[in-house]
């Protein structure tokens, strides 16, 4: 797993995320009827100019995501998997919720995916990004961790 | 800008987000459209279809050399051309040792390919002394000033390289590059690199070696071609070294794009040990089995009742255990090491082997080519199987009597039947032997 992500993630070698689209795919279609609004943790602007993809939406590609969360991280900030375990929790949230979906989140119910969970601080920051909207259930599964 | 930064431009081609623009350099785009469906990595010159490496929001990326870093449509390759600030004059060779008069003569072959710009294929027995030979040629190239690098698709070879040279040119700093090292790159006028890292240059030397050219991964790869081809200067000077030229080099010679330099003898003057063919019908599934077979018997008993130590080689990675636990079974007294590519602790083996603390390596073709054991004798098993080309088996030959204490060895070839690649092998150390050493 560790060098599936390697060569995925850190290499960028983004056709390689597919291996694991058709089990992903087929799972998120079965509990698609449970949640509203299926979300990808986003990349941020500065990820899309050098990894060029979200790895998230890599892992299946086909799949039909809400994809309404931004990622605002300052380009001198670090990537949350160079942080350290302290430096990760303590981490500003990064995330926000565009602005054209944020009346659409009331009493809705959500799920998060995510690639890789390693302290949770993540998958908190997306959780508080979108409560604030009056989400009425967060769930969230990742592919690994 | 730094220096220093600067200094990482010479010669290579690096890396850049597509919109920095701060470093002043030449800048290419990382991947050019060919047509509506065709790309090409300016770095590798692999042409692709979009479908084989298309990232979202129309962007495109290079599957091939994505080992050495992702070439994109996301990034630019920058470059300066290479200044070649060096101190010219400055004389480096502290090598002592002497030349046999026909490694003088390939030797002033090198200098006087240097001097005209043109390349030049040394075709040397394995045994020859090949590296000595190049001294003097990086010695006068490096006194003009020029940028040397030495090449060779094996890492294995890089490795024993380095530390050779840096001997012999004991005031030179030298860098050492391949997958697996932790050197850093820095702008040095020597390089020792593997064939995959000359990808990351581009006109960056006036002589550039290539040790081993027939030899995996750069045979048949054409990225690699390209970058030999790329990593040299317009003008400049590239030479082959191998003991097995393939045919396309040797057309290259014919067609006179090549001149060439025999060496048909080793440096200690005693012929090449041939190979005999020993017929051993069904060995696999003996030793699958558990069983030993005649020929492997036969050459272990020898073995060890004259106290020679040996190589013996075998196809493919999962028949090592299978035939170690048989002659362990058999010969517990001896000690023996399997050793692949894949066998993180391959480098310590071999020197194992190179202090005398093991009697015999079991290996795969990965110990073909390159080391230098001496005194010892070789057994290829299945040598009829498809893994060993006539190139292959010269070789593997050829680290049998590499010393001038014993010149001789035995190098035994189990086979089922006799292949074609087993046939021209043999008469190519017999060409090889009989042809006379001009001085």
């Amino acid at each position: 797993m560790k060098d599936f992500f390697n060569q995925y993630k850190f290499m960028g070698d983004y056709l390689i995320g597919s291996t694991f689209a058709i089990t992903l795919y087929t799972y998120l279609n079965q509990i698609r009827d449970q949640f509203d609004l299926i979300i990808p943790i986003p990349i941020d602007k500065s990820t899309w100019l050098t990894r060029g993809f979200n790895q998230v939406v890599g892992l299946a590609p086909k799949f039909d995501w809400n994809d309404i969360l931004v990622s605002n991280r300052s380009d001198n900030q670090k990537h949350q998997y160079q942080n350290s375990r302290i430096e990760r929790i303590a981490r500003n949230n990064p995330f926000q919720v565009c602005e054209e979906s944020r009346n659409k989140l009331r009493e809705k119910s959500v799920l998060l995916v995510d690639d890789i969970y390693t302290t949770g601080t993540t998958l908190r920051h997306a959780r508080d990004a979108l409560h604030k909207y009056g989400t009425k259930r967060i769930e969230s599964i990742t592919l690994c961790r | 800008m730094v220096e220093d930064d600067k200094e990482q431009f010479y010669g290579r081609e690096i890396i850049l987000s597509r919109d920095n623009h701060s470093f002043e350099c030449d800048l290419r785009p990382g991947v050019t459209k060919l047509d509506n469906s065709r790309y090409q990595c300016n770095r590798c010159a692999t042409k692709f279809v979009y479908q084989s490496g298309l990232l979202p929001r129309n962007e495109v990326y290079c599957r091939n050399c994505i080992q050495l870093g992702r070439i994109s449509s996301l990034v630019n390759l920058g470059t300066i051309a290479e200044p070649n600030k060096f101190k010219k004059g400055v004389d480096y060779l502290a090598w002592q040792g002497q030349l046999t008069n026909a490694q003088q003569r390939c030797s002033r072959n090198i200098i006087e390919s240097i001097n005209q710009q043109n390349n030049r294929l040394l075709w040397a027995v394995t045994g020859a002394g090949k590296t000595e030979m190049l001294f003097e040629g990086v010695a006068h190239a490096l006194k003009l000033g020029h940028r040397v690098c030495i090449a060779s698709p094996r890492v294995d070879v890089c490795i024993e390289l380095f530390p050779r040279l840096q001997a012999s040119f004991p005031g030179l700093e030298i860098v050492l590059l391949h997958g697996k090292t932790e050197m850093k790159y820095r702008y040095r006028q020597l390089t020792i690199c593997t064939t995959h890292q000359l990808l990351r240059f581009r006109g960056a030397f006036d002589l550039l070696i290539v040790d081993e050219v027939d030899a995996f991964p750069l045979a048949g790869n054409a990225a690699l071609h390209f970058a030999i081809h790329k990593a040299r200067k317009l003008q400049g000077t590239t030479i082959y070294l191998t003991a097995t030229p393939d045919q396309k080099l040797l057309n290259d010679v014919k067609n006179g794009d090549l001149s060439v330099s025999y060496l048909p003898r080793r440096f200690h003057g005693f012929k090449l040990p041939e190979i005999m063919v020993k017929l051993s019908f069904g060995w696999e599934k003996k030793i699958t089995k558990g069983y030993i077979f005649p020929v492997l018997r036969r050459f272990l008993q020898l073995q060890k009742s004259n106290k020679r130590r040996f190589l013996i080689f075998v196809p493919r990675i999962r028949q090592l255990p299978l035939i170690h636990n048989v002659i362990s079974k058999k010969f517990p007294d001896l000690k023996i090491e399997p050793v692949h590519s894949k066998d993180p602790q391959r480098h310590e083996k071999v020197q194992l082997m190179r202090s005398g603390e093991v009697d015999g390596l079991l290996t795969t073709t990965i110990l073909e080519r390159g080391v230098t054991l001496p005194k010892i004798d070789i057994l290829i098993i299945g040598s009829d199987d498809n893994i060993y080309s006539s190139a292959a088996l010269v070789q593997i030959a050829g680290r049998a009597g590499r010393s001038k204490e014993r010149p001789d060895g035995n190098v035994w070839a189990a086979c089922e039947v006799r292949t074609k690649q087993i046939n021209t092998a043999i008469a190519q150390i017999k060409k090889m032997n009989r042809m006379k050493v001009e001085d």
